[in-house]
């Protein structure tokens, strides 16, 4: 006897629900999106159980790194330009035009002022390198260079937030002199950028 | 996969051709769902969806720190809880002032979280030693969580007790080897003990005596 045959199924599905909802998420993706900006130095920041969240806007971000090198941003392309020429001012350096528009490029960056033009001047590869390299920022009493770019950014906008972003592992002594910088400069209040750790309540029976 | 090309092969079969053929309009619609699902998958990656969490920090003005120096004298015997960042993660705390007959003082090691010696226990402890309402601050909580009283009657209220003027002052004094994390973390503890007057210092080297010989 001849076996019924299984009839042969098709294996045909209809993706067009699927694709729906792949692009329908995908579009959400996009919108919510927000590039990461590039960083010179990875730090891996402190978890709190604060639940403030980082302003935006013309945010002034200070970057330690376990290493205790000093980094310093602030958030937009034109306040960056104008950082700049205030910084020229205030140090007589004279800054071309191309290399504000480089500057205006950088989200942070961790050059001694007696570097900025080379830095400029140089490469993406050249850059990385450097960055690996860098002194940082120096914030030491005699030739504290991270207390005229405080300066200069204030200049730009009196009202930006100052945040403190550092590594778990930098050692007190760096987040002491960049809190001490700031205080010289009147700024008392600002921001210390952490990790989420959930809310957690103290025992109290 | 290609249904399209079905209808080619029709049209060679004879008469049906002249009539206008019904093309099959099935797309395969896979590389499509691939497509979407690797862009998706990119935007995942590279976006940061939460901003990060931030801590508020105020420090006094510099030109107050002479006032504090007067005001330090001000500060109680009885009310002063100070706790000294030591490398490798380990911390002391001792109670009251540091003068001449510091002998009497009783340096006590801490450990972070939970626990019956952690820092955190030290400090509700001290603080409801000092603050008579300090247990109200939890029932406040839960009134307010429970909808009775309107968030910034929380806040005002949490204020006031917290700014009781005979309550535990806490200082916290960082050795250069202590890390950020444990000055985050401290100020987090402190936080979380609803503890209302502190102050960042700088460490005096009698301290730093202190922390090596209860350490080593």
């Amino acid at each position: 006897m001849a076996k019924v045959k299984p009839k042969r199924k098709s294996t045909w599905v209809d993706m067009t629900a699927m694709v729906d909802v792949a692009f329908l998420l995908l579009t959400f993706f996009i919108l919510v999106s927000q590039f990461r900006p590039e960083e010179v130095v990875t730090v891996t920041p402190p978890s709190s159980t604060s639940d403030a969240k980082v302003p935006e806007g013309d945010l002034i971000q200070i970057t330690m790194d376990g290493e205790g090198r000093v980094f310093f941003g602030m958030a937009g392309k034109n306040n960056r330009m104008q950082m700049l020429d205030n910084i020229g001012e205030a140090r007589a350096i004279e800054f071309t035009e191309q290399e504000k528009e480089e500057f205006s490029l950088l989200e942070n960056f961790g050059t001694p002022l007696k570097d900025l033009k080379s830095y400029l001047a140089s490469g993406k590869e050249a850059r990385k390198n450097y960055d690996q390299s860098t002194e940082g920022i120096p914030v030491d009493s005699n030739n504290n260079e991270l207390e005229y770019w405080i300066r200069a950014a204030k200049g730009v906008s009196r009202q930006a937030p100052v945040a403190i972003k550092g590594d778990r592992l930098a050692k007190y002594p760096v987040f002491e002199d960049v809190v001490n910088t700031l205080r010289d400069l009147n700024e008392n209040r600002f921001k210390l950028v952490t990790g989420s750790e959930g809310e957690q309540v103290a025992f109290v029976e | 996969m290609a249904n399209v090309e079905v209808s080619e092969s029709q049209k060679k079969g004879g008469k049906k051709a002249i009539r206008g053929k019904k093309r099959d309009t099935r797309i395969d619609m896979t590389p499509m769902v691939d497509l979407g699902f690797l862009l998706i998958t990119f935007f995942i990656l590279t976006t940061t969806l939460n901003q990060p969490q931030a801590m508020d920090l105020i420090v006094p003005a510099k030109e107050d720190v002479l006032d504090n120096e007067q005001d330090r004298n001000k500060v109680g015997d009885e009310q002063a809880f100070t706790i000294l960042l030591g490398a490798n993660n380990r911390m002391l705390y001792y109670e009251g002032l540091f003068t001449s007959n510091s002998d009497e003082l009783k340096p006590v090691e801490a450990s972070w979280g939970t626990g019956e010696n952690s820092i955190r226990a030290a400090l509700v402890r001290k603080s409801r030693e000092r603050n008579p309402r300090y247990d109200q601050i939890p029932v406040l909580q839960k009134q307010l969580n429970a909808g009775q009283i309107s968030e910034e009657e929380f806040r005002e209220q949490v204020t006031e007790i917290r700014s009781y003027k005979q309550g535990a002052i806490v200082m916290i004094k960082a050795s250069p080897e202590a890390t950020y994390e444990n000055m985050v973390d401290i100020l987090d503890e402190i936080k979380i003990a609803n503890v209302g007057i502190y102050a960042i210092m700088e460490i005096t080297p009698q301290e730093l005596t202190m922390l090596e010989e209860t350490f080593n």
